[in-house]
C-alpha cells in the first residue's frame, strides 16, 4: 500500500468504519511512522471538535410546521376530489363522443342529399321505372281497338309515336312482360311490331 | 409495532401520520445537519428538512431496501440541497482552495488547533461545499465511504479524494489562524 491510499484510509480508520484486516494493516503501518501517528492525532481532535458543532436541529418547531403542511396538502387533495365528477371522464371519451355525433350529422346530411336528389328532372322528362316495349300498329286500326289491346295487355303508352310510328309501352307489371308481348304480337289485326327495349 | 425505519416507512407509505412524526423524530437531526453543513444557512436548512420529511411522507414507497434508511434519507437530502443551491444562484462565500500546492503546515500547531471546536467551525465554513459535505459526513456522522458516495452520487475515490483534501485544507487553516489568536 502506497502512502497516499494510507492517507485516504486514515480518516476510516478514525471514525471505526474500516473493515478488520485493513484496519490491522493501516494501525501496523501507522505504528511504524511518526508521521501517520501525527494525522491520526490531528484528525481524531478534528473529528472530536466536529462532532462538538451541535447546531440545535429545529425539533418540534420543524414537526409542528411539517403537521401544518400535511394539512394543507390534505385539504387540498380534499378539494381535488370534491371538484371530480361522479364518474371519471378522459379525453379520450370526450374525443369518442365527439366523433360519433360527427358521423351522425354526417349521415343524416348525406341521406337528405340523396333524397334531394328525387326532385331533380331530367331535360327528357322523368325516368321510368318497369320494363319497356316498342311497337307499331296497324295503319287502320282504330283508337278503340288499341286501348282495348293496350289495357289487356297491362301496359301504357308513354312516348311517341316516333317519326317511324314506334310507340314506347311501360309494363305496369313487370312480372308479365313475356306474356304481355305475347299478347301483343297475337293481335295481328292490331299491332304490327312488338319487341322489348 | 416496531419502530425499525424499514417498518415506519412501510407505514408511512400506507398513509400513517402517526409514524411519519416517529420518523421525524429520528431523523430531523441527522438531515438539518446534513442540509446545514452544505447550505450554512439555518433557515435553507429548516426548509429542506421540511421538503425531505413531505417528500417522504408522498414517495416512501420507493424505498427499496438496497441501502439503509439513513443513506437513502440522505441521498434525497443531497438533491433538495442541490436545488436550493441553484434556487440561490451564485455562491457569495469564500472558500478554501484545497488543491494549494502542500506548504509545509507545523502538524504541532494544527494538532493544537483542532482541539478548538470554535476555530474548526470557522475553518468548515471556509471549505468548498463538496469538501465540507464530505468531511461532515465523515466525521460528524461517521459513514463509510461507500455510504457518503451513494448520498452524493460519486465515485468512492471521489469521496476520499475529497475528505482527504478537507482535511488538509483545515489543517492549513488551523495553522493560519492558531498565531492569530495567541496575539489577541
Amino acid at each position: 500500500m502506497n502512502q497516499p491510499d494510507i492517507e485516504e484510509l486514515l480518516p476510516a480508520m478514525i471514525n471505526d468504519t474500516l473493515d478488520g484486516a485493513k484496519r490491522k494493516e493501516i494501525e501496523e503501518l501507522v505504528a511504524h511512522s511518526p508521521e501517520l501517528q501525527q494525522d491520526v492525532e490531528f484528525m481524531t481532535f478534528l473529528r472530536q471538535s466536529i462532532k462538538e458543532q451541535t447546531e440545535a436541529s429545529p425539533g418540534e418547531l420543524g414537526l409542528a410546521r411539517l403537521r401544518k403542511e400535511l394539512a394543507l396538502e390534505k385539504a387540498a387533495q380534499e378539494k381535488r376530489q370534491e371538484r371530480k365528477p361522479p364518474f371519471s371522464i378522459h379525453l379520450w371519451q370526450v374525443a369518442a363522443v365527439a366523433a360519433s355525433v360527427l358521423l351522425v350529422v354526417q349521415t343524416v346530411v348525406l341521406v337528405n342529399v340523396i333524397n334531394k336528389d328525387d326532385d331533380y328532372e331530367m331535360l327528357s322528362g322523368p325516368s321510368v321505372q318497369g320494363a319497356m316495349l316498342q311497337v307499331t300498329f296497324e295503319p287502320d286500326a282504330t283508337e278503340k281497338q288499341i286501348r282495348e289491346v293496350l289495357n289487356t295487355a297491362g301496359v301504357e303508352i308513354i312516348a311517341g309515336p316516333s317519326a317511324a310510328g314506334v310507340y314506347r309501352l311501360q309494363l305496369t307489371d313487370e312480372t308479365r312482360a313475356q306474356e304481355s308481348i305475347t299478347y301483343l304480337i297475337s293481335q295481328t289485326s292490331v299491332v304490327s311490331h312488338a319487341a322489348a327495349e | 409495532m416496531e419502530n425499525n425505519p424499514e417498518g415506519l416507512l412501510q407505514r408511512i407509505a400506507s398513509g400513517s401520520e402517526a409514524d411519519l412524526e416517529i420518523f421525524y423524530r429520528q431523523f430531523e437531526a441527522i438531515v438539518y445537519r446534513f442540509a446545514l453543513s452544505r447550505l450554512n444557512d439555518s433557515f435553507d436548512a429548516s426548509d429542506v428538512l421540511n421538503e425531505v420529511m413531505m417528500e417522504v411522507w408522498r414517495h416512501a414507497g420507493r424505498f427499496q431496501g438496497r441501502s439503509k434508511v439513513s443513506t437513502w434519507l440522505l441521498g434525497i437530502t443531497h438533491h433538495k440541497v442541490i436545488d436550493r443551491i441553484r434556487k440561490r444562484g451564485s455562491r457569495t462565500m469564500t472558500e478554501l482552495d484545497p488543491q494549494l500546492p502542500d506548504s509545509k503546515v507545523d502538524i504541532v500547531i494544527a494538532i493544537a488547533g483542532a482541539q478548538d471546536a470554535d476555530l474548526v467551525a470557522r475553518c468548515m465554513k471556509g471549505l468548498s461545499d463538496d469538501h465540507r459535505q464530505a468531511l461532515h459526513l465523515a466525521f460528524f456522522e461517521d459513514m463509510q465511504y461507500s455510504e457518503i458516495s451513494q448520498i452524493l452520487g460519486c465515485p468512492e475515490g471521489t469521496v476520499k479524494s475529497r475528505v482527504y483534501h478537507a482535511k488538509e485544507a483545515i489543517k492549513q487553516c488551523l495553522a493560519k489562524l492558531m498565531p492569530m489568536e495567541g496575539q489577541k
